[in-house]
């Protein structure tokens, strides 16, 4: 592959990952030809206990089981859960739960820090 | 036109009327008041805490709460959902008594429990339940099966429980309970015509002949179920993620006046460290075993640990697990064994020697240890012998040991003074290999508004045993070592240096702290501080025959992730 040279910077990217990639000592490399098999790693895991790959993006981590899909920041998507009710057991839903969970924030991104966490034991 | 337009008016009519007609017909019938034989309730704090809704029948069975079963939590979380949602008053100490009642009449005997142990033990488990993929798919959409296997009720109630669903998450239809997609065309491969049911029906249908009310565990356990009579001294063994093993004693004294409460005087050395730790506590026991309790050390509220235990059958011992953090993420595995006069051991502090070494002090964890102990009654198996006793007392005896040059490599039993521990220690002559547990971890953000979730890693050596091969079954495991902890680009994304923002990891103990939670305006995107990385052990082996000392490395990925904004997670028992 020396006779071919990257003319975008996406292609050197490509480039400097193959390059880093081959200096690694064996069993440590993140990137393998597929012919090769999968490197030698454990079954990659269910996270977390068996919750939320299904909803897509995932909650606390998209279907690779990584966090590179989710929606992010995620206080850009957070009102819209609570509204919408589409996360009912990691956001307190608007409808019935929690009606006044946003009443300190005119915006929900910006003023982030003043939503409180639910804690149902509290709440008698 | 006119007349078509007034026949067609006719005629849509007609269809609305068949229609209605069609679809009343199609209603399922309306549940019965009383379809099963429910449990009834005789305690008047529950009656009246519960009975201005739920009215009670002429046999005292309160509707709904007399047909289904659950763990304390369980019934904790349906009060405060009472409360949270249905505009139930009910002072703490009520709630408690009522909870109490319920949990001991209408609970989980241990086989139930058991399976779902994990869940109240609060464990990050990687579950999966088989007996039914299509009730896991529609329960974990949402959260954990835990939820759903440690509850009992009868064919209408789940039903009911599905209602509730729907009437509090409009969009669950949507996301869990119907299928997406045209039903399926062809036959099962048996030749039976497609099951057309949606995932719900199909999971009430399984949830109802698996999880009925009515049990023969059950109806053994209420036979025979009595308070739990703990008092005594038993000895503690316990794993302290990150620091290894524990050793130590915990005494158990019961609240006067009451049979299922206790307090508790704990005691434990971390074995590798020597480290001392003192703490006190209070529990309740419901229902004949299931331990919830709470213990601090020092009197200081920063260190309660959450106790949630299983009391075996026998009453000699209790197993479970104590937790705190953010997210109940840090905690220590637990065993509690009755001790009597009799001598028991516990553990030791190393887990491996190497052959051929010499004047070796290995310190012997355990309880009633003889003071007249001599070397000979410290049996460690082919080539090791123990020249002395260095000191002893009857929790702790340090000896000193010598290992033959041609000791064989593998792992030996320990005998002493009549008591034995398997597998106590390894003999070895290098070390192979390292690896990371556990081998994924999940951490959140936090510290601005949430809390953290942390993450605690640690490094195991292994010897590759007589085949010379890793990941074979004769490899040999040395235990816990010392690493040098750093962190490494997990490559999911180019270029997204999650490394610089997620958060630090202790280079000496493994543990994982992550970064403040909220939108970062340094990143692209204002992204959080979350994350893929590799946690990577290094190890640096000792050289042996002037050859230079080898680094051997092992990595675990970690997912730093957003936090919850909302918990379910039911505080039961202790003070």
């Amino acid at each position: 592959m020396k006779h071919l040279t990257a003319i975008n910077r996406k292609a050197a990217r490509m480039e400097e990952v193959t390059r880093t990639e081959a200096s690694r000592p064996e069993g440590a490399k993140d990137v393998v030809a597929l012919q090769q098999g999968p490197p030698q790693q454990p079954e990659p895991p269910h996270i977390p206990n068996g919750c939320s790959l299904v909803f897509s993006p995932g909650w606390e981590a998209d279907r690779n089981g990584g966090t590179a899909g989710l929606c992010q920041p995620v206080e850009r998507d957070l009102f819209d859960c609570h509204m919408g009710c589409f996360w009912p057991a990691q956001v307190p839903d608007q409808l019935n739960h929690a009606p006044d969970w946003t009443a300190k924030c005119a915006a929900a991104q910006k003023d982030w820090r003043k939503i409180d966490l639910i804690f149902p034991d509290e709440k008698k | 036109m006119r007349t078509a337009t007034r026949a067609l008016a006719g005629t849509t009519l007609v269809l609305v009327a068949l229609l209605a007609r069609a679809v009343s017909t199609e209603q399922p019938a309306a549940p019965t008041a009383k379809p099963d034989e429910g449990i009834p309730i005789t305690d008047q704090t529950v009656q009246k805490a519960c009975g201005s809704c739920h009215r009670a029948d002429e046999k005292g069975q309160l509707s709904r709460i007399s047909f289904q079963r659950h763990t304390p939590e369980g019934w904790q979380s349906t009060i405060q959902r009472m409360a949270g949602l249905n505009g139930l008053q009910i002072d703490p100490a009520t709630a408690r008594q009522v909870v109490k009642y319920l949990s001991n009449h209408l609970g989980l005997a241990p086989e139930e429990a058991k399976p779902a142990s994990w869940e109240v033990e609060r464990r990050g488990t990687d579950f999966k339940y088989t007996a039914s993929t299509d009730t896991e798919a529609v329960c974990i959409k949402c959260h954990s099966m835990g939820r759903v296997i440690s509850q009992r009720r009868t064919k209408a109630e789940w039903d009911l429980l599905i209602a509730m669903h729907r009437g509090w998450y409009p969009l669950v239809d949507n996301q869990a309970f119907r299928r997406n997609g045209p039903p399926p065309r062809d036959p099962s491969p048996d030749g039976r015509p497609p099951d057309t049911r949606h995932p719900v029906e199909k999971a009430v249908d399984h949830l109802a002949r698996t999880f009925p009310l009515k049990t023969p565990e059950w109806t053994a356990w209420s036979a025979t179920m009595r308070p739990a009579r703990l008092e005594g001294t038993w000895a503690l063994s316990g794993w302290d993620l990150g620091k290894g093993a524990i050793y130590g004693s915990v005494g158990i004294a019961a609240v006067s006046g009451s049979t299922d409460e206790f307090t508790t005087t704990i005691t434990y050395r971390v074995a590798r460290t020597g480290e001392t730790i003192s703490r006190t506590g209070r529990s309740i026991v419901y229902t004949g075993y299931q331990w919830r309790g709470r213990s601090v050390a020092g009197g200081s509220q920063d260190t309660a640990l959450r106790e949630v235990m299983f009391v075996d059958r026998d009453w000699r011992q209790i197993e479970g697990r104590w937790f705190s953090g953010g997210y109940d993420e840090i905690g220590l595995d637990i065993r509690l064994d009755r001790v009597g006069a009799e001598p028991r051991l516990l553990g030791t502090d190393r887990t491996a020697l190497r052959a051929g070494s010499t004047a070796q002090e290995l310190k012997i964890y355990g309880a009633n240890l003889p003071a007249s102990l001599r070397p000979a009654d410290v049996d460690l198996g082919p080539g090791l012998t123990v020249s002395r006793i260095a000191s002893v007392a009857p929790d702790l005896a340090t000896v000193v040991v010598d290992v033959a040059g041609n000791a064989a490599v593998g792992v030996r039993d320990l005998f002493v003074a009549g008591a034995s521990k398997p597998k106590a220690l390894a003999v070895f002559d290098r070390i192979d290999s390292i690896k990371v547990k556990p081998d994924w971890a999940m951490a959140r953000v936090g510290g601005g508004t949430f809390p953290k979730m942390l993450a605690q890693f640690e490094a195991w050596a292994f010897h590759n045993g007589v085949d010379g091969r890793p990941d074979t079954a004769d490899d040999i495991n040395l235990g816990l070592v010392d690493a040098a902890w750093s962190m490494e680009e997990y490559a999911a994304t180019y270029g997204d240096d999650d490394i610089k923002f997620v958060g630090t990891l202790n280079e000496a103990t493994g543990r994982f702290t992550p970064n403040v939670d909220g939108p970062n305006p340094q990143r692209r995107g204002e992204r959080n501080n979350i994350g893929d990385v590799w946690v990577v052990a290094k190890y640096t082996v000792d050289g042996t025959g002037g050859k230079p000392a080898p680094t051997i490395r092992a990595r675990a990925h970690l997912l730093v992730t957003v936090p919850l904004y909302m918990r379910f997670d039911p505080t039961v028992g202790g003070q």
